[in-house]
Parts: structure tokens; sequence; C-alpha cells
């Protein structure tokens, strides 16, 4: 195992949007979609990136694949040749060789196909953008390819209208995977589908990590996924990572406390594990003007004088389970019992 | 694909639901023209409007075929004879002829006056021969579509009667077609061009650039196009044809009138910028210019082709309206809007008002273009 490395590591990650006003389109300010964060994945886990929407999840996904150039920090991806490379401030073109290792999976299984191309266009083209000239080469793959998504590969002549939403994020999978790449950035992959799909569709996922051992970043805000899918998790709020833990771990017992209201949120099929639900005071705070110290404190029960000036760092309160909250060790919270118990 | 159709592996259920009927099979592997096809089909004044622009650009390929008389020559002896009904029988048999006329000058009014005689049958022939022309600028001819045995046909037949210089209208309308019909392309061509072109680049690159194209678009469009057109036609050179100064005139108004198509062609760009499958293909690599030309460029095709059919009929109206005005075309060009300029006046229109008849392949034409790209536009976006 080459643990040592991880296979993505990013390090004080920003990136900040220009707000632009009047005529001359002078700069009066910045959004801090995501303000100085940390974090890593190793090889063949999967790493889910969790918060309310507008805290930030999408723009660092986006970083990482580099659809977007980020303000600061950098990202460190360890290529299929065993060199780490820092894609966040590198040119696009000096990126192309290592690009197509980093693929996505996208939310919306409409928008995320081109109407006009066959199914065989829209799952080759990767592979005619890397070079693979011969068309009996490409149908091969593009056959291979949706076996592996269980798609019949007689379907390939087929325009996507011709599928339903379950179907169509099968294909956008099959195109991600088209050039064998090490991680996946999947943002939302299973929110614009059915209930009865999204577990399909997520199966599909575990099973194609074990067989192909990819690596996942999974941009979610539903928890319950989260918990079915990922080994560990980060959660976002206001562009800042305010805690990241193994998947039990967080659930059972979180430490910071907008991860408790996050998870007191959830859904629980059984009436008697109903606890209290959090009701967080308050609005987000906004990314442009955030308050100072914690970002939390406005809407944290437990905010003391120090929240509210001091910014408090992710620091390391238990191996591997790091919190962004002055008071991580002072506090007890809830968190989701496990669903054993369905005596 | 027709393997598929058997049931044989226990597939997924949600899989086998899609193998249906072969009509809907068809559907799924339509590419975006067979069903933008299907589509426009079903709306029959379209097609139907489709014809009608295919018969008159016909017309205006084979116009000297069609016209029976030379649509230059003047004979002040049969200056504004009426429109002259065609007989198709004589004595039972199917034998299609006019009856020859008899000029005289009325001694009260001193206006001409014309009188069929029956008694002198003018029998038409098919294919006939007629003046001299150069068939498509190939080679010289004088078959006729119709025309009279041995005799002279722009003496003897006048289908839609002469104007005041005793040229026949049914000839000159077959004639006007061509310039009317096609001295705009061009400039529409132009137009498509450069709003394609500077629509793209706005849309695009977006920030200074787009600035500065959106800004320069709404200076045009409030320059006023009359006297604009009107200092142009004055500023050609003299020494140039009508029709010359003319063309040169659509082209140079072609350069201001590319601001509709650029604003709309800009808006498709700056909307498929944020798609997702254009930033799975740039994630994949593929090229700036391959995203442009298969990724973005077909879904607004359609857009530009309907624009373009509603753009044509502005040409034609504009070329009638100028002409008739005496700004655009003038004679001894002959088009649409030169032939209605002789019915200018109360007087020509009560007396001989056959010389309005220039009016109506114009009305024809435009409705045509218009429901051709009525339906053109309903069919242009089958996934929206």
């Amino acid at each position: 195992m080459r643990t040592a490395v991880p296979l993505l590591e990013v390090r004080n990650l920003q990136r900040f949007f220009p707000i632009r006003k009047g005529l001359l389109r002078r700069v009066v300010g910045q959004v801090r979609a995501v303000d100085d964060i940390s974090f890593h994945i190793n090889r063949g886990e999967t790493l889910s990136l969790v918060g309310e929407s507008g805290c930030g999840k999408t723009t660092t996904a986006r970083c990482i694949l580099r659809a977007l150039k980020p303000t600061a920090g950098e990202v460190l991806f360890q290529t299929a040749e065993g060199d780490v490379v820092d894609t966040a401030g590198m040119p696009k073109r000096a990126l192309k060789p290592f690009r197509h290792q980093m693929q996505m999976i996208f939310q919306d299984p409409f928008s995320s196909l081109n109407p006009r191309m066959t199914v065989f266009d829209i799952v080759a083209e990767p592979l005619l953008a890397s070079g693979v000239k011969k068309r009996e080469q490409r149908r091969r793959r593009v056959e291979e390819l949706l076996e592996l998504v269980r798609l019949r590969p007689e379907f390939m002549q087929r325009f996507p209208h011709a599928f339903s939403g379950g179907q169509r994020q099968r294909i956008g999978i099959a195109r991600a995977l088209a050039l064998n790449p090490s991680l996946i950035v999947a943002d939302e992959p299973v929110s614009a589908l059915d209930v009865s799909v999204q577990a399909q569709i997520l199966n599909l996922m575990l099973d194609l990590q074990d067989e192909l051992g990819l690596t996942y970043l999974f941009v979610a805000h539903d928890l319950s996924v989260v918990k079915h899918i990922s080994d560990r998790v980060a959660v976002m709020y206001v562009g800042k990572i305010v805690e990241i833990a193994e998947t039990k771990t967080l659930f059972e017992a979180p430490k910071h406390p907008y991860t408790e209201a996050l998870l007191s949120a959830v859904p629980k099929p059984d009436p008697r594990l109903r606890s209290e639900r959090i009701v967080l005071q308050g609005e987000v705070a906004d990314p442009a003007h955030p308050p100072a110290g914690c970002y939390f404190h406005p809407r944290c029960a437990h905010a003391i004088d120090r929240c509210r000036r001091e910014t408090p760092r992710l620091e390391e309160v238990e191996p591997g389970h790091y919190v962004s909250c002055h008071r991580a060790r002072e506090i007890t919270l809830q968190g989701v019992a496990a669903q054993t118990s369905n005596a | 694909m027709r393997k598929a159709k058997s049931p044989a592996s226990g597939e997924n259920r949600n899989e086998e639901a899609l193998v249906t009927s072969a009509a809907e099979e068809r559907v799924s592997v339509a590419t975006q023209w067979q069903l933008m096809w299907w589509r426009f089909r079903k709306h029959r004044l379209a097609m139907l409007s489709g014809f009608v622009i295919i018969a008159f650009y016909l017309a205006a390929i084979f116009a000297d075929f069609l016209a029976y008389a030379d649509p230059h020559k003047t004979e002040a002896f049969r200056s504004l004879i009426a429109p002259q009904p065609i007989h198709f029988f004589d004595e039972g048999r199917f034998s299609p002829h006019v009856f020859a006329l008899t000029g005289k000058r009325d001694p009260r009014t001193f206006k001409r006056v014309y009188e069929p005689d029956p008694e002198q049958k003018v029998p038409l022939r098919f294919f006939a021969e007629g003046y001299e022309y150069k068939f498509l600028g190939l080679f010289r001819t004088n078959r006729h579509l119709i025309g009279v045995e041995g005799g002279n046909a722009e003496e003897l037949i006048f289908l839609l009667g002469t104007d005041q210089l005793g040229r026949d209208l049914w000839s000159r309308l077959m004639i006007a077609c061509r310039l009317s019909l096609t001295i705009g392309l061009a400039g529409v061509t132009l137009s498509l061009v450069l709003g394609v072109l500077l629509g793209g680049i706005s849309g695009l690159y977006g920030g200074a650039i787009d600035t500065l194209i959106q800004r320069v678009i709404e200076i045009l469009r409030s320059i006023p196009t009359i006297p604009l057109w009107m200092g142009l036609a004055a500023a050609m050179p003299r020494d140039w044809g009508v029709v010359q100064v003319y063309f040169a005139i659509t082209v140079i108004l072609s350069l201001i009138g590319w601001t509709d198509l650029a604003r709309v062609v800009r808006g498709r760009f700056l909307a498929l910028r944020e798609e997702d499958f254009v930033l799975a293909a740039d994630l994949a690599g593929v090229s700036q210019m391959r995203i442009i030309l298969r990724h973005m460029a077909p879904s607004f095709l359609s857009h530009i082709i309907a624009a373009t059919t509603l753009a044509l009929p502005n040409m034609i109206i504009s070329e009638t309206a100028l002409s008739f005005l005496g700004l655009g075309l003038r004679p001894p060009a002959v088009s649409w809007g030169v032939l209605l300029q002789d019915a200018q006046n109360i007087q020509t229109v009560a007396l001989s008002p056959w010389l309005l008849s220039a009016a109506l392949p114009v009305v024809v034409v435009i409705l045509a273009f218009n429901f051709l790209g009525d339906g053109l536009r309903d069919a242009a976006d089958p996934y929206g």
C-alpha cells in the first residue's frame, strides 16, 4: 500500500469571487466561497464533503478539478506515475497530461449529457481527446464501459433523451471512467434522482470502487447518503471545514456544534429513536461579510466570549478527528445512535 | 440493435422497459435534424410555404424561359394594354389561344383603346421560339414556355397587360424575381456571419471584449436607417450602375444589421458556457475549438436557420419599399419595387389596375417566408 502519500492533499485552498460594482466594475468586496481549507484523501477511500447549500462544497470540488482556478493554496495530486504535482497554480496547458486522472460525475444527469450526441459519442469523447484514433478501438472500450455501469452496449447508438435519469447518470459515470481515472469527484451525484434510483447508483459507485480501486471525493448534503458511502466525512460551513472524522466517529460522536445540528436534522425511520431536533437560530453567515471570530458563533448554543474574538483552527482532538472549535474538548454533543437497535 | 429485442437474459427490469416498439426505437436513435424534420413536417402551412418559396426561386432561375416577351423592348403602340384572357377550348377541342387585339386612339380621350377580335385567334404553343437569351448564362437559346407559332409573341400575347411604355408585364414580373429575391442575399449572409462571429466572441470571452461589442451594438442600433440609406445612395460613385449601387448599399447596411443575431448568439454562448456537458468535455481534455463546434454550435444552429428565414422577407420588403420610394433600385433595373413605381399615382391605379400586379408576388413570398420561419422556429429545438 502506498498510504504514505495521500492521493490528494489540499493545503490552505482559497477561492474568492470578487464583487464588482458600478460602470468601471471596481472590486468592492470578496465572496470567500472557499476560505483556507485543508484535507487529504487516501488512495481507495471515499471522503464526503457535506454542508448546506452555498457553503463552498461545489467550489472546492471544481477547484480540485481546476474547472476553477484557486485563489491560493495547493492541491497536491499523486499521479499514476507516482509523482506529486501541485495542480492549483499550474497553467492549463501543463495540466493536460494528468487531467484525465481526475474526473467528475455531475449532479444533473440531464444537463451533463449533450442531447445532440449519441451515447457512443458522449462516452467515447474523452478517448478521442486523449488520442484513441481508431473507431473500432473506441467502440470496444465504450462497450466495456457500458457493461461496467450495467447498461446494455446495444444502447450506444441512442441519444440521451431515450434514457431515464438513473440511466443517464450511469452514462455520465461511464464517461468519467473512460480514461481510467484514479480520483472521481462526484458533485451530488444522486441528489437529482428518485430515492429508489439513488440506492442503485450509490451501490454501483461502491462496486466500481472495489473493482477499479477508485478514490472518491463525494460532495453531498444528504447525510443518510453520506453515511452509506463514505469512509470519512468533512463538514463545511461558510467556506471552512469545521470537522473531519471517520464516518462512524462523526455520526456517533460529533465534536462540533454545527455537525451536531446537521445530524439532528437527519430523518430517522424509527419514531422511538427520534431525538430532539436542534433548530439553529439565525441565518447562515454571508461569505462576503463573515462574522469575526468563529463563523458559527452567532448561531452556536455553546458560544463563549472567546468564540466572538478568535477564529478557531482545525485541530486534531483525537487521532484522525479534526475539529475547528475552541470548546471541542469541553462540550459533549449528541450524535446519531447506531441504527442496529431496531429490535 | 435487433438482437436486443429478445428478452434473453435476466436483465434489469428498468432496462427491459426501454426496448419497446420499433417506432420508439426509431426516436431513440434519431439525430437532432431528424427530430426537427419530423416536427417540421407536421406544420402543414410551413411545408406549403417551403414549396412556394422553392417555386419562386425556380422562377428566378428560369425567368427568361417563363417570360415570352423581351422585358426591355418598348413600343408606344402597345401602351397600357389590359390583361388578356386565355381561351382554352376552341369549338370543343383543347386549343389554348388568345384573341388578337386591334388598337386605336379614342378620338375624344386620346387614350389608346384595344379591342379583341374573336375572329382572329392566336394559338398558343408550348416551348415556342421567342426572343433570344442566354440560358443560365451558359448557352444562347430562344425557347420559352409559351409563345406563338411563327409569329412574334411580343406583339400578340399580353397575359398581364403592358405598362405605359408597352412592355409586357408578365415577362417583366418574371425577370424581376431575380433581382428582388437575390440582391439582398449577400447582405443577409454577411450579417449572419458577422452576427455569429461577433456574438460568439462576445459571449465566449466575456469581460472587456464583451462590454465593447455590446456598446458598439447599442450605438449601431441607434442609427436611423433611411437617412443613412439616402446618404449612402448619394455617396456611391456616379459611374456605377443602379444594381451595383444597390448591392453595395445592402452590403454596407449589413454591417449594421448583424446586431440582433449577435445578441442572440451571445446569449446562447453565455448559457452554454455554464452547461455541465461543456465542463465535462473540458475536463476530458477536449480542445476549445471542438467544444465550440461540437458542443455549442449545434445547439444554436437551428435558431440561426430560423432567424435567417425571418430575415429574408425583410430584405425583400426593404427592396420593394425603397425602390418604390425611388431610393433603391431604379429603371432600367427590373425588380418588383421598380415595377410598383409605375403604380405610384392614383390615375394609373384607377385606369390600369394591372400595374399593381407586382404587389401580389411580394405579399405571397413574404407570407411564405414568415410561415416557413414560424415552422422552423417551432421545430428548431427538439429538446426544448
